[in-house]
């Protein structure tokens, strides 16, 4: 059996190898070595043959067969199911929505979203004002206890900013998604991988209910970020016809986006992942409405010290939906 | 005769309210969508909930889609999350089904001019490199898509795709026994298979290279 060179980087010489590091510094120091150490020059011929046959073997695998009947039937049921036109399936297969706190006019059916239609998903049902469903408060209250064990406080949560790169392969809980090849790779794929922001960068998390439009004011003036336990103006607070405790109202948004308090990790790495310069961080998200439906406003720094405001729907952090934008406005 | 609809037209269609417009665009692409999802996620039943889910997912969001990218290259990019998002889920190797004795299970036809021992042993060498490296090598290097459409689906730079490639390639040279003389003999296999080692963890030449390159688009 023929020995490797224990000093060689193969995945690096195969990029060479490939072309992949052509016009890079990398490129040149790598030509170099396998120009000059015999270690290399004899890595480099062993590699050429071995991915030769690697590209023989996968030239080889035979194609797939197309969708079978039996999964095909299947989708094609799923997708009779649905409304024309997009939006949630028919009533018939999804909880109804419950009505609003506050008299604004629901969105729609209750809306669980692509990525829930599996086994799984069981969200607490929400039966009407006040959510007296199971749960109720204190499940809400229980609910925001997320992330590192941060507690609420008033009305505003904060929570670890991280700066997430291109990839945004954090999930809920901050798993990077990555399986154990992926842990032990050090591919140079992994130089945008996530950053914490350092202390006193930390993003507050607000559910003021405030109703967003087209140009409004409020992206800039809410664009200064509260302090961790600072609580939002009175105005922004939620109230209600019924004087239901606006405090508390505060702390659970609409049930469409329920799913983004309680797990918004999916969601900000969506957002995080479309700005650039990398790495961009989250300053701030208040959940509340955009043009009357339940949104999400969240404000964003990028590395060049860019600030963006991002409105995204009910849908940010499922897989297909990315995040879901609904608008957008760059500040400064 | 009419023109057929381009995938832009059914989608706007669909959007509108057509009930046909979107099961015509997904009968369209569904084979070369499910090539994608089964090759990714190496089981027949995640690959056909992933399926499931983007198609669900895509019909939803298909009134946003602004054209920035070709209908086709939206689809794939959403079968790919989706793909990814089970993995994620899963938080483990995604496992290749042994082949059953009947000829009709398993992740491939039988077919008398394919060596099924082979076959088995690039599925589970593809199955234990890295997610990115795998969905770069079974988009391009399987189902034969450009670096360039592959970057438009992952939404990555070309060279970051080519930088996958390579370093996947590299991998499986060595999970495949490439890097030695020859071939393991079948009852090595199980050591080669079982002590798939990252290729990871080499010193650097000089201490000065880093271990790749992200490269700009080409």
């Amino acid at each position: 059996m023929r020995e490797c060179p224990q000093d060689v980087d193969w995945e690096l010489l195969a990029e060479h190898l490939d072309g992949a590091l052509t016009g890079t510094p990398e490129g040149t120091q790598v030509a170099h070595l396998v120009a000059t150490d015999p270690r290399w020059a004899g890595a480099a011929s062993q590699l050429t043959a071995a991915l030769d046959a690697v590209e023989a073997d996968l030239r080889a695998m035979p194609p797939v067969p197309p969708l079978p009947d039996d999964v095909a039937a299947r989708l094609d049921a799923a997708l009779a199911a649905l409304p024309p036109g997009g939006g949630s399936p028919e009533p018939a297969t999804r909880p109804s929505a419950p009505a609003p706190r506050d008299g604004r006019p629901p969105r729609g059916p209750a809306h669980t979203g692509a990525g829930h239609t599996g086994a799984g998903h069981t969200g607490p049902a929400h039966t009407g004002p006040g959510h007296t469903g199971p749960g109720g408060r204190q499940a809400r209250r229980r609910r925001m206890r997320w992330g590192a064990g941060i507690a609420v406080t008033g009305a505003v949560v904060a929570f670890a900013a991280v700066g997430l790169g291109p990839l945004g392969l954090l999930d809920s809980q901050g798993f990077t998604g990555a399986t154990a090849a992926d842990d032990a790779d050090t591919g140079a794929e992994h130089a945008d991988a996530p950053e914490a922001a350092a202390d006193g960068e930390r993003p507050t998390m607000t559910a003021s209910g405030t109703n967003y439009q087209p140009g409004s004011p409020l992206f800039t003036t809410r664009s200064m970020p509260l302090a961790p336990g600072q609580a939002p103006a009175p105005a922004d607070r939620t109230l209600t016809d019924s004087g239901e405790d606006a405090e508390e109202l505060a702390l659970a948004p609409d049930p469409p986006l329920d799913r983004l308090w309680a797990d918004p990790l999916p969601c900000l790495a969506e957002v995080t992942a479309i700005h650039e310069p990398a790495p961009a961080q989250v300053a701030q998200a208040d959940f509340a409405t955009f043009e009357n439906q339940p949104a999400v406003v969240i404000w964003v720094t990028t590395a060049d010290g860019a600030e963006w405001v991002l409105v995204v729907g009910p849908d940010c952090g499922i897989p297909a939906a990315g995040p879901d934008e609904l608008h957008r406005i760059q500040l400064r | 005769m009419a023109p057929e609809p381009s995938d832009a037209d059914l989608l706007q269609a669909h959007a509108a309210g057509d009930r046909e417009a979107f099961g015509e665009l997904f009968r369209r692409h569904r084979d070369r969508l499910w090539a994608v999802a089964l090759r990714t996620l190496g089981d027949r039943e995640e690959a056909a909930d992933a399926l499931q889910d983007a198609l669900l997912s895509a019909h939803r969001a298909a009134a946003r889609f602004r054209g920035d990218s070709a209908v086709t290259t939206w689809l794939h990019r959403i079968v790919v999350n989706a793909c990814l998002d089970r993995m994620r889920r899963r938080r483990s190797h995604p496992t290749v089904p042994l082949p059953e004795a009947e000829p009709d299970r398993g992740l491939e036809p039988a077919a008398p001019a394919v060596d099924h021992d082979t076959v088995l042993v690039v599925h589970q060498a593809l199955a234990q490199l890295p997610t990115d490296q795998r969905t770069a090598i079974v988009l391009v290097d399987l189902e034969g898509y450009s670096v360039a459409e592959a970057a438009e689906i992952f939404q990555v730079a070309e060279g970051t795709v080519k930088s996958r490639c390579s370093r996947g390639r590299a991998r499986l040279a060595m999970l495949l026994g490439h890097l030695r003389e020859e071939l393991p003999a079948a009852a090595d296999r199980a050591q080669v298979e079982a002590a798939a080692t990252p290729l990871s963890g080499n010193p650097r030449p000089g201490g000065a290279v880093s271990s790749g390159s992200e490269g700009g688009a080409t």
